[in-house]
């Protein structure tokens, strides 16, 4: 990940600027590649943006990122992308600053005034938080933590379709945690919301910023333990046991829920197989 | 997406250091994922060589010879491919700097053509490094990743 450091008292050298406008990412397309603009400052473009922010270095660069108005003149050269459509079409580090940068200023732009005494915040001098310029409350950058959880049973996965899916897919079980509770409790309690089953042997997965606005997915794998599938249905459409090789569709390759399947299916496969190449081998009477 | 491995020696003036981030700054920008290794901090492992697609190799010119840790990667390649690993054929791209003659440059090449496959001109500077041979760097990086890509 990006190594922070100290901003350059003066803009002098290209740079990697993550600009936003929107919600989405200015970047520069040649042909099939799509790239961040290398620009000492926005003004060379044009810009001039109402929200900036130093980022750190990337082999020996600096990056920022900021954000312009949307009805602000756009630079001819450039093209607006969601985060979503870049994955996998920018270079991964770049695509990892961008994720940051966007969590960033999606950040600063609900902490313009303090929660507390109302008066204007601005971002800290070592720009680790917003200070109000009022009571001096300091607000820190706000991720939301979520846990994802693969539950498996019999050699099956549990996938459901959630009601606020975009598009007509199967996933794994999500949800935020809650104050108060811990990972563990959270992954029950959201298991038993949704579907109504226990679960057991919750193990650590993986993890993945999701900055869509603010979230950290926490992933995990877990055994059906006791109960039979009833759905909460303002959450959940539909849900059910799938086989790892029949399985509906899934969600896309950016999501920790792709990895988490995609894991399940590929470590389930291969057992199969070993199993069926250990007991074919065993009626050989050559051997 | 495809990954290269920037291996580089510096240390008293970092003039390598800033080509061998040119050239990475090149890659990223292409699309490609950079990792960057200076051997003058810590010695290539044959698995961090292994895994990638390709690479970029930078020295100084030390006695018109390449930096010793330099050397040392070519000794260790030489043990990796006599112990049957495939260490040959990765496109690589190559870059130096010198105080003066530069003679380095052909004893540089002849490790590199025992073992890769030279993509572009290797890129020369003198000290300080001027905004040229940056520019020949990040054109370099990016040079190499459209090669990869379009494999």
């Amino acid at each position: 990940m990006i190594p922070s450091s100290d901003p350059p008292s003066a803009k002098t050298e290209p740079a990697w600027w993550f600009i936003f406008t929107a919600h989405k990412l200015m970047v520069v397309e040649e042909g099939v590649s799509i790239s961040i603009p290398l620009i000492v400052d926005p003004a060379s473009l044009g810009l001039l943006p109402f929200r900036e922010r130093y980022l750190g270095t990337l082999a020996g660069r600096h990056c920022y990122c900021a954000e312009v108005a949307e009805n602000d003149p756009f630079p001819s050269k450039m093209v607006l992308y969601g985060l979503r459509y870049l994955y996998g079409r920018l270079s991964k580090p770049l695509y990892a600053i961008a994720m940051k940068a966007m969590h960033l200023m999606e950040w600063e732009g609900t902490t313009r005034y303090c929660g507390r005494c109302g008066k204007e915040m601005a971002t800290a001098e070592d720009m680790s938080a917003r200070k109000c310029s009022g009571c001096g409350m300091m607000a820190f950058p706000r991720i939301s933590p979520a846990v994802i959880v693969l539950v498996e049973r019999d050699g099956q996965v549990l996938l459901a379709r959630g009601q606020r899916f975009t598009a007509n897919f199967y996933s794994v079980l999500a949800g935020f945690v809650e104050p108060g509770e811990t990972l563990e409790d959270t992954i029950h309690r959201e298991i038993e919301e949704e579907v109504g089953i226990k679960v057991k042997n919750v193990r650590y997965f993986g993890s993945q910023p999701w900055p869509f606005p603010d979230s950290l997915m926490i992933g995990f794998t877990a055994e059906y333990l006791s109960g039979e599938i009833k759905i909460d249905k303002t959450e959940i459409i539909e849900a059910g046991w799938f086989d790892p090789g029949k399985l509906p569709t899934v969600p896309g390759k950016i999501s920790i829920a792709r990895r988490l399947i995609d894991w399940f299916v590929e470590t389930r496969l291969q057992e199969k197989t070993q199993v069926e190449t250990y007991v074919g081998r065993s009626y050989d009477p050559s051997e | 997406m495809k990954t290269i491995l920037v291996i580089y020696h510096s240390q008293q003036f970092g003039n390598t250091k800033i080509l061998a981030e040119e050239i990475a700054s090149g890659i990223l920008y292409a699309g490609g994922a950079v990792e960057l290794i200076n051997t003058n901090e810590r010695r290539v492992a044959m698995d961090d060589f292994l895994k990638v697609d390709a690479i970029a190799l930078g020295t100084p010119d030390y006695y018109s010879y390449p930096a010793g840790t330099i050397k040392t990667f070519f000794d260790d390649l030489y043990l990796w491919d006599k112990a049957g690993k495939p260490v040959k054929g990765k496109p690589a791209v190559l870059f130096m700097s010198h105080g003066g003659g530069g003679r380095a440059q052909q004893p540089f090449e002849n490790f590199v053509e025992r073992f890769f496959q030279r993509v572009g001109e290797t890129v020369t500077s003198g000290r300080p490094i001027g905004d040229e041979a940056k520019k020949r760097c990040f054109e370099l990086g990016k040079e190499l990743l459209l090669k990869l890509s379009a494999v």
